[in-house]
């Protein structure tokens, strides 16, 4: 017998994500790949990577019967894509298949962030999107990060017990590093600084929510979901709870997966 | 759920008539340089609000200025700030490199007050031809507003007669009037083409007509062409967007045929700009000049009530809004506001709440003329038609 899986490629700006779902569209498996340079290359790693491990060793081509729903920034480099459906979609898809209570979405990745709210059907009612903005994003976190030699997992353990904590005002990369800077040289401390880079971000995404307007329950999804300064930060802003998707990195794939088996 | 809309192929402007017009600044330039020849005055023009009766009436041409590329947007950056409206930046960038020929074939310029940048920055090239700025009030409902907005067109028609030694008498503003509300009718003769399902004229093809013909001199021959296109599609059933498109409204500032990437896109991922309400679009064609009374008060009036932002409430952008929901039966409206345009960027509240109570999806666009976003707004725009269509 032929297997009928559905593949969900999702090709975002910083990271590749699969995930592989049966023929009634129960879970086998997902990977994750630096984006890097190469969106098409990736596509094909991932799918290669994801079937390899089901099958045990490469399929033999006509073995099995594929559905592949691309998704990201890169969904046009993914070739044998059956369609593309933008991440909007796919998140809304993907949060509410593993959440079935999900009303709104937050998702910061590498290189924006979204607010998708549904309505009690589970479709889009109304999204936001901050694209053109580095703060806000994973991206901005890393900067910071690599700026002060550390990595991003020890950057979101950071937290501080300032009382007063700073904020980050400036809305763009380049002067937020400047702004840093010239905490650092008034002698403030750097982990207070870091704890407001992090505050920053959080401010931004909730600007956001306000704009789409929230309606609970709220999950959080996207790289960024992991670092929990920014998911405290958050959730202390909106006052309701904020949990982290489950797969918070997987969320658009799933919902692309998904909508492979339409 | 949802259709791939990368796979919906983009048809190009076919027919024969949109080829020339998508080419035609060529003409327009060789038209204006006969018509200079034979002694006709040109006046360059930037807003819908320069009342083109006068400048017919005082036997003279109105050309719409260049006013959108991200290139003349950057030359300008030099001596004006970077976060400034791209087509007040872009206006000044084609003045100060030369790039512009229409407006050096031109003999005056009619400018106007209608933001604090273009303002400031018609300061700054009124050296070149001799200029009229047209003061425009801010408040739509007051009476003394308008009288101040009449002493201001009552000047520029004198500035006029001055500039070129001829008398505009009330006899050639109301043949002018009855000239040009004719071509308003005409033009608007486009939208049973927009209004049918499916529809037969694309938007982008709308801004070609808009630009090319509504905006340029030379037009009458051309807007037949169109017309004889259209019907051609039509008998042949040959429709521009697949059955079920969504139908947009597109509101907000102006769409130049130099910056497509809004329009193009929206079309790209398989929906289609049924109409555009924008002073590129519509919003300058549906009131005409009464041919009653006073002509120059009449024409006062017609301008005088174009819904832009730069007014103050601008109730009457909204009762628009609603007739071409219905008008057009509408499923989605956008909302295109270029960077740093303050007044359209604040009212989009409004817009969105009207929308809202509409029970119409909306999405607003922030941009500029930079094609550097393309790709994010194409995932937004193509989420958003996700949306409409789920």
């Amino acid at each position: 017998m032929i297997p009928d899986l559905r593949l969900g490629i999702d090709i975002g700006s910083t990271t590749s994500k699969a995930v592989l779902l049966d023929e009634e569209g129960r879970f086998l498996h997902a990977v994750i790949r630096p984006t890097g340079v190469g969106g098409r290359a990736v596509a094909g790693e991932l799918k290669a990577e994801i079937l390899k491990e089901i099958c045990g060793k490469e399929p033999a081509s006509g073995s099995l019967s594929l559905r592949v729903v691309a998704t990201g920034y890169g969904r046009a480099l993914v070739d044998d894509a059956d369609r593309t459906v933008t991440e909007i979609t796919c998140h809304a898809c993907g949060v509410r298949f593993l959440h079935p209570d999900a009303s709104t979405i937050v998702d910061i990745g590498g290189q924006d962030s979204k607010v998708i709210r549904l309505d009690d059907t589970g479709r889009v009612e109304d999204f936001g999107m901050n694209d053109r903005c580095a703060a806000g994003t994973g991206s901005f976190l890393d900067v910071m990060a690599n700026r002060f030699d550390l990595d991003v997992e020890t950057l979101a353990d950071i937290h501080t017990l300032n009382p007063t904590p700073f904020e980050i005002s400036s809305t763009c990369v380049v002067f937020a590093e400047t702004e840093v800077i010239s905490l650092l040289s008034l002698g403030h401390d750097l982990n207070d600084v870091l704890a407001g880079v992090q505050r920053a971000v959080a401010r931004r995404v909730v600007t956001l929510v306000k704009h789409v307007g929230l309606k609970p329950p709220v999950y959080f999804s996207g790289g960024v979901a992991h670092n929990e300064t920014v998911r405290r930060e958050i959730e202390s802003a909106l006052e309701v709870p904020f949990p982290r998707a489950r797969r918070a990195q997987y969320t658009a794939a799933f919902g692309a997966a998904i909508l492979a088996g339409d | 759920m949802t259709e791939s809309r990368t796979e919906t192929p983009r048809a190009p402007e076919d027919g024969a008539i949109f080829q020339h017009l998508l080419k035609s600044p060529l003409d327009e330039v060789a038209y204006i340089k006969e018509e200079k020849e034979k002694g006709r005055k040109v006046v360059g023009i930037y807003c819908e609000y320069a009342p083109r009766e006068i400048i017919l009436a005082a036997g003279a041409l109105a050309t719409c200025l260049c006013a959108a590329t991200q290139e003349m947007a950057i030359q300008a950056e030099a001596d004006l700030p970077a976060n400034l409206c791209p087509i007040i930046k872009s206006i000044y960038g084609f003045i100060k490199t030369g790039k512009c020929p229409f407006f050096e074939a031109s003999d005056a310029i009619i400018a106007e007050t209608t933001c604090d940048g273009k303002k400031k920055m018609f300061e700054m090239i009124t050296h070149r031809h001799p200029t009229f700025i047209l003061e425009l009030t801010q408040k739509p409902h007051s009476e003394s507003a308008f009288r101040h907005w009449l002493g201001e067109v009552r000047k520029m028609k004198a500035f006029l007669e001055e500039t070129f030694q001829v008398e505009i008498t009330d006899e050639r503003l109301r043949e002018a009037i009855r000239t040009l509300n004719r071509w308003r009718d005409r033009y608007l003769g486009l939208n049973e083409y927009s209004r049918s399902d499916p529809p037969w004229i694309r938007g982008s093809e709308r801004i070609l007509v808009n630009q090319r013909v509504a905006a340029s001199p030379v037009e009458s021959h051309l807007l037949d062409e169109v017309y004889a296109e259209l019907d051609r599609r039509r008998e042949a059933g040959r429709a521009v967007a697949r059955p079920g498109a969504p139908r947009i409204l597109l509101t907000g500032t102006p769409v130049f045929l130099t910056v497509r990437k809004v329009f193009d896109l929206i079309e790209d991922c398989g929906a289609v700009v049924v109409v555009q309400e924008a002073c590129s679009g519509v919003k300058p064609m549906y009131e005409k000049v009464s041919e009653e009374g006073d002509p120059l008060e009449a024409i006062a009036r017609k301008y005088f009530n174009l819904p832009c932002s730069c007014f103050t409430p601008n109730t009457e952008r909204f009762r628009l809004l609603d007739q071409l929901v219905d008008e057009f039966k509408v499923d989605a409206v956008m909302d295109l506001v270029w960077l740093a345009c303050h007044t359209y960027n604040v009212e989009s509240f409004q817009v969105r709440a009207w929308a809202r109570e509409r029970g119409k999806p909306y999405l607003k666009v922030e941009t500029d003329f930079s094609p550097s976003d393309t790709e994010q707004l194409r995932t937004r725009i193509e989420s958003f038609l996700e949306m409409v269509e789920s």
